[in-house]
């Protein structure tokens, strides 16, 4: 591998375009993978559960065309719909494999290779295709294809990628040889082990950065430097993180549909339930005539012994106040303890300060 | 003449949504799963509803498992302390009596408090409580049936089930809660049973024998495997606390199966021999503890409407993100896969919410943690030693007892010890395993540890306070890689 792509690889490892290439490895939640390469394999994702091939509908970038997050990318059908697949990350098309118009393509198959934005395409390695035998939809969680239904909105769930049909996870991201966690620099204090390992070994602890981590979240552990010692075998500490991180995933390997029951049909359609129309909110205005006689009599009383002219607003203002008090506030939100004083039944707040 | 502006009248729409307003998300089940999710939604600023049909929230857990248990446990224990554990301490007490009534008592003011508490979470965080039982009419739509009578539909964008689990009836033996009881009949027996049967050894049987076996039951356990406390649980672990807790008078039949029961008459007659066959024997009780396991509970949720589809266990299919065939409808909790603890449903709520939300979710399954109530209590986290001779892979182990520790031996508790796995190369630790004083909440460490992916000599080199239980910990974590100071 080129130092300059691996090097990428090392900043870019966040980025979840490059789990797709890293799947083999595990799926999801381990980011850090040194088989990142710039350009990666796009393969037909599953847009349902039940998905096994699709139709490419048409292509909506051109080889050579850079995107951005939540561009679409091409238009998939299958016999039930036409979907649109949009990226989750920003790159540029390097080539497309199967063209407008490619039927019955199996999830999975490479339909195309994806590159950063900023590579040059003319001197891009294409990869291999992987081997069919690594596809299954679940997969396609994992590589950064956000497959949203073109009908559906954002705020909707994503669809599903994987079905009950599909081997789970955990049995498929078993890796036969992990790659070695990458070195990179220690942010949190290193762990007392490692600090007494490198003393004990007159190495410098700034050593620590140059050793191959495989700890949760690229973290140094008592292995990797054991390992980077010549103690154990080099390959040991990632493969017991491997083994480690699946342990850590959900068993869903004897996820089997019980045989179905004889099920009675489900009643015949149910008519929609008439919706009860909202209540309006009605805005009520109500003209009273008031008599302001008393009022003017009050200010010229007190104009006359303080010699102050109060104007007929600040009166208004003040029974508009009086008027109020028996109404619910509304603005301010109750405070915890007027809640729990509701919920154990001690009524001392409105009723109407509660509503959610 | 003056037009007075009367404020807008705002008509009252106090909790129940109408038909035609629609959810961000509608959550069925109020127990642990559902309740968090409902208050973790509140706080992203989702338009959220909890259907919770029990008329209080909390679900088992707080209202008839985890809760109750724990405040029997906790006082029954003191009983049996005071009765049979102050001579030697310099304590002298007179008549000690039992009132069960004042201990139930004190169990439900626990409890409601705690049920309580998480209705005020509810409004502090604007969750929608509703108080019904819910069914999918259509894929986004649950229709309630009221408890407080009438039915009222909800549109949801986004639909979690997070409906529980149930105790597993014994075949044959009908539940009455009163002499054929499981773990719900457990915490409310108005007297104390002179003969009490416990079919099932597991964490909830343990518990619940325990504590009518404090109060005074001749408690026998009986268990189809060759260990205590569940498959989980460590071999050397689960041997050492069946030694203690035959000590304190429970009795064990253990790789032997029960093959029928009889309430017909006053009592209960149970029919068992040995699991690999051998001769018959009948065992009377006056209550008979069912207590196999729990299955998923997802009766009635109207699952056929939507074409949901459970595995022969009856779990909820699922994928990584909770989600089943309809993406927009997830499971969490007890009524899907995983063990059946409320902490794991609640990790699965957050994270849930966090798929809905974010994209992302984080609950590590290798690191959560177990914990028997019993006395003393039994806790562990990751993997035991069966399970890695099974997996073939080379580890080392190191342990430390309770009876070399000051604190144990101060206060006159100095059963059990601490174990440690870790892989005989690395020295990462693979699991921990503790039986002794105090163990529930010592696990939390090695929890983290386990998180963190440290080593044993990281725990060693870490310091715990003197003279306190965790220097057990930390003294078994020494042994592992070296050599305990104080054994």
């Amino acid at each position: 591998m080129p130092m300059a792509s691996f090097c990428k690889a090392t900043r870019e490892v966040c980025k979840l375009t490059t789990q797709s290439v890293c799947r083999n490895a595990s799926s999801r939640g381990f980011r850090s993978c040194s088989r990142a390469l710039a350009a990666q394999n796009f393969t037909m994702p599953a847009m349902s559960p039940t998905m096994t091939e699709g139709n490419i509908a048409s292509w909506k970038v051109k080889e050579g065309d850079s995107f951005s997050t939540g561009d679409v990318l091409l238009e998939i059908e299958t016999d039930k719909a036409q979907m649109d697949v949009e990226a989750q990350d920003d790159g540029k098309m390097a080539k497309i494999i199967q063209q407008d118009g490619a039927k019955g393509v199996k999830v999975g198959t490479r339909i195309a290779v994806l590159a950063e934005t900023d590579d040059d395409l003319s001197s891009l390695e294409i990869p291999a295709e992987e081997s069919a035998s690594v596809s299954s939809p679940q997969e396609e969680t994992a590589s950064g294809i956000d497959t949203s239904r073109s009908s559906e909105s954002q705020a909707e769930a994503p669809p599903s990628s994987k079905g009950e049909e599909t081997p789970p996870a955990s049995s498929s991201e078993a890796p036969s040889s992990p790659p070695p966690g990458k070195p990179q620099k220690q942010k949190y204090p290193l762990y007392p082990s490692i600090v007494q390992l490198l003393h004990e070994k007159g190495l410098p602890v700034s050593e620590a950065n140059k050793i191959p981590a495989s700890g949760p979240k690229g973290r140094l552990l008592k292995g990797d430097v054991l390992a980077y010692l010549g103690k154990i075998s080099s390959s040991y500490p990632s493969e017991q993180s491997a083994r480690i991180t699946k342990l850590g995933h959900l068993d869903l390997s004897n996820a089997k549909p019980a045989t179905p029951k004889e099920t009675p049909p489900p009643p015949a359609s149910k008519a929609q339930p008439s919706a009860a129309p909202e209540p309006e909110i009605t805005e009520t205005e109500i003209a009273v005539p008031i008599s302001l006689s008393s009022v003017l009599s009050v200010q010229k009383r007190i104009q006359t012994t303080l010699g102050v002219t109060l104007p007929l607003s600040t009166f208004i203002a003040r029974a508009t106040e009086l008027a109020n008090d028996d109404l619910p506030h509304s603005t301010k939100p109750p405070t915890a303890d007027e809640l729990f004083n509701d919920v154990l039944g001690l009524n001392n707040v409105e009723p109407g300060r509660l509503i959610l | 003449m003056l037009r007075t502006l009367v404020p807008r009248a705002v008509p009252r729409r106090r909790g129940y949504a109408t038909e035609a307003s629609e959810h961000d998300l509608v959550i069925i089940g109020g127990g642990v799963a559902g309740y968090v999710a409902a208050i973790k939604a509140g706080q992203e600023g989702m338009k959220v509803a909890c259907i919770e049909k029990r008329g209080a929230l909390g679900g088992t857990c707080l209202n008839v498992g985890c809760i109750p248990s724990k405040s029997l446990l906790n006082n029954s224990h003191l009983y049996h302390q005071i009765l049979h554990d102050t001579k030697k301490r310099g304590i002298d007490v007179g008549d000690v009596k039992l009132n069960l009534k004042q201990m139930m008592a004190a169990k439900n003011t626990s409890v409601e408090g705690l049920t309580k508490g998480v209705e005020f979470l509810f409004k502090k965080n604007k969750v929608e409580y509703i108080k019904g039982t819910g069914a999918f009419v259509g894929e986004n739509e649950v229709k309630v049936n009221l408890v407080d009578g009438g039915e009222q539909t909800l549109r949801a964008k986004n639909i979690i089930i997070a409906t529980g689990s149930e105790a597993t009836p014994f075949p044959g033996l009908t539940i009455d809660e009163k002499k054929v009881i499981t773990s719900t009949g457990a915490i409310a027996l108005e007297s104390v049973p002179k003969k009490m049967v416990v079919i099932g050894g597991g964490i909830i049987g343990l518990e619940m024998g325990s504590v009518w076996s404090r109060l005074g039951s001749e408690v026998t356990v009986v268990e189809f495997l060759g260990q205590i406390g569940g498959p989980g649980m460590d071999a050397e672990i689960s041997k050492t606390t069946k030694k203690i807790l035959e000590k304190q008078g429970m009795k064990f039949k253990l790789n032997t199966k029960v093959l029928e029961g009889d309430a017909s008459g006053e009592g209960v007659r149970l029919k068992v021999e040995a699991a690999k066959g051998g001769k018959q024997e009948t065992l009377d009780a006056d209550v008979v503890l069912v207590a196999i396991g729990r299955r998923p509970y997802t009766a009635g949720l109207g699952l056929e409407n939507i074409g949901l589809e459970v595995d022969n266990k009856g779990r909820l299919i699922i994928d990584e993100q909770y989600r089943t065939k309809l993406p927009h409808i997830r499971v969490i909790g007890d009524c899907t896969f995983g063990p059946m603890l409320a902490h794991k449903a609640e990790e699965e709520a957050v994270a849930c919410i966090e798929y809905i939300t974010k994209g992302y979710g984080h609950v590590n399954y290798n690191a959560i943690p177990s914990v028997m109530y019993t006395h003393p209590e039994v806790a562990w986290v990751g993997q035991n030693e069966a399970e890695l001779k099974e997996q073939g892979i080379k580890y080392k182990t190191g342990s430390f007892p309770f009876s070399a520790n000051s604190r144990a031996k101060t206060n006159l508790e100095t059963e059990g010890m601490v174990k440690f796995v870790a892989d005989a190369e690395t020295d990462r630790i693979l699991g921990i395993h503790i039986v002794g004083p105090n163990a529930g909440e010592m696990i939390a460490e090695g929890v983290l540890a386990l998180e963190y992916g440290a080593s044993s000599e990281d725990v060693g080199r870490t310091s715990h306070a003197h003279p306190t239980l965790a220097e057990a910990f930390k003294e078994a974590a020494m042994s592992t890689y070296g050599k305990a100071i104080h054994y």
